[in-house]
């Protein structure tokens, strides 16, 4: 084979909601065409609103798309679209080859930081002592203080939440990784320690597509952006 | 991934029922009481699939439906019509085509049922290690060492102090009630659990200990589960996919995270934005 290997090739991707109660639907994307590569950071652009995080939810399929095509070559070689395959095929690819980091960390209140991250581990194969291996490698990478590993995330500072949330995501090793806003709750140490793991992650072959607040940080790890324009309601 | 449970068009109506029943019935019509003949539709045209390892969440208010879904399930209330295919390794098992003792033993042996009411899911008084070894006699597994030796390493595995394993249940929180019947219906170690609202009713940080039990039991033993409730928060933390219903109907089906962050039926969006 030659040429770019897309791992991600997103074509007239629509959607918008409909809010029964208000009687109302509001446009969210409107025939938005991008694709990411493997090995490539892709940022996407826009004013807030514009729908960079749907554009994101869709991909991760929290969002149904109206219409449009996500084409993802899986790690077989196989070409899924996701946003017509069903709902277990989404699942089997969450848990083993896309990962998604939003700026929130959800997680069981009473579990600790380093089963948070080694329990998607398991599930995506590995065993139990590889598992609490790696995640205590992730998070050490994000710069985690090992005497918070055996506590719950739900006691600490955002920042340190969003770290946890980082080293989940990452320690799985994702084909796919969508971003949105990883570092915004972060020191600037801090960002630079997620910088260097979206590097390490672009060199094994991850393809990323993400949104970031500051400017920085997009000329800092991107290496193509995507503009989303903000659309208008519709009655 | 293979399916493990397969539930077509399955109905259960209270009353006589008349020919009427499922046109003015229903989410569309705001009621599950049929106006011609008084016939109550408490389940209606539910079809679904239940992957082996997978968390099944459904959700719906009271009356919708979901608890009479377990019933069926279960046997302990007759369906009106549909089916539920049972996948096992060599052959598929048709469940309302069994007869009694046939249903017993699947029951006994394939099925573990955990009650929001301990009541239902437990013999109160007498012992804690008593109520497993009853569910392994069913089973015909029966040597006394076996029994006890397997009581206690269940109640270890769920949090169940093993000294208190000779007390009765009726002494016990009802945290640790729900502990107790999680383990019971975990002794013949089923391949499916259908848990019917098992946190209702428990302070919150007894709820989250028994969620996380849930989630570990599954991550150890891929049980595939069926998890009905009426908390938004028990299928966010437990369910890959979720089943939402109303007057007895399925009105949506998706990811969990999809049905909480994109709802499309109306229901669903009101039942998301008045949780949030």
């Amino acid at each position: 084979m030659s040429g770019p290997r897309h791992v991600l090739e997103v074509e007239g991707l629509s959607k918008s909601f409909t809010i029964h109660a208000r009687g109302r639907r509001v446009l969210a994307l409107e025939g938005l065409s991008f694709t990411v590569q493997a090995g490539e950071l892709v940022a996407l652009l826009g004013p807030s609103g514009a729908g960079k995080s749907s554009v994101l939810k869709c991909i991760w399929r929290a969002y149904r798309p109206d219409a449009g095509t996500i084409r993802y070559q899986t790690a077989e070689g196989s070409v899924v679209d996701l946003a017509r395959a069903n709902d277990s095929d989404i699942v089997h690819l969450r848990t083993r080859e896309l990962g998604f980091v939003t700026q929130f960390l959800h997680a069981l209140p009473r579990l600790s930081a380093l089963e948070v991250v080694a329990r998607p581990l398991r599930r995506a194969g590995w065993a139990p002592e590889e598992a609490r291996d790696r995640a205590a490698l992730a998070l050490a990478a994000v710069g985690l203080p090992s005497r918070l590993f055996d506590l719950p995330p739900s006691t600490f500072s955002g920042g340190e939440r969003q770290r946890v949330n980082l080293a989940r995501a990452f320690a799985v090793e994702p084909r796919l990784l969508l971003l949105d806003e990883p570092t915004a709750s972060l020191d600037p140490a801090s960002r630079d320690r997620v910088f260097g793991m979206i590097d390490d992650a672009r060199r094994r072959g991850a393809a990323i597509l993400a949104v970031f607040h500051d400017a920085e940080a997009i000329r800092r790890v991107a290496d193509r952006t995507v503009t989303v324009h903000a659309l208008v309601e519709v009655a | 991934m293979s399916v493990l449970l397969e539930v077509e068009d399955l109905a259960r109506i209270h009353g006589r029922g008349c020919d009427r029943c499922l046109e003015v019935t229903g989410p569309e019509h705001g009621t599950n009481r049929c106006r011609f003949c008084g016939s109550v539709v408490a389940l209606r045209g539910a079809s679904f699939a239940l992957e082996r390892g997978e968390v099944l969440g459904v959700i719906g208010e009271s009356g919708s439906g979901k608890s009479t879904l377990v019933r069926l399930l279960c046997f302990d209330e007759p369906a009106s019509s549909g089916r539920a295919l049972f996948h096992e390794a060599d052959r598929v098992v048709d469940l309302f085509a069994l007869d009694a003792a046939r249903r017993r033993a699947f029951r006994d042996t394939r099925l573990g049922v955990v009650y929001q009411n301990p009541m239902l899911g437990l013999a109160l008084s007498i012992s804690a290690g008593g109520n497993i070894a009853e569910r392994l006699i069913a089973a015909e597994r029966v040597r006394y060492a076996f029994l006890r030796e397997r009581a206690r390493a269940l109640l270890e595995r769920t949090g169940v102090p093993v000294a208190r394993m000779d007390e009765p249940p009726a002494r016990f929180s009802g945290g640790m009630q729900q502990r107790v019947q999680i383990a019971k219906a975990l002794a013949t170690e089923p391949p499916l659990l259908l848990l019917d609202e098992i946190t209702t009713g428990l302070d919150l940080s007894v709820q989250a200990r028994i969620l996380d039990l849930v989630l570990e039991l599954q991550e150890q033993l891929a049980v595939s589960m069926l998890v009905v409730t009426h908390d938004l928060g028990v299928v966010r933390h437990l369910a890959s996919r979720t089943l939402v219903m109303r007057h007895g109907a399925i009105v949506e089906a998706g990811l969990t995270d999809q049905i909480l962050e994109d709802p499309s039926h109306p229901y669903t969006q009101e039942l998301v934005s008045a949780a949030l």
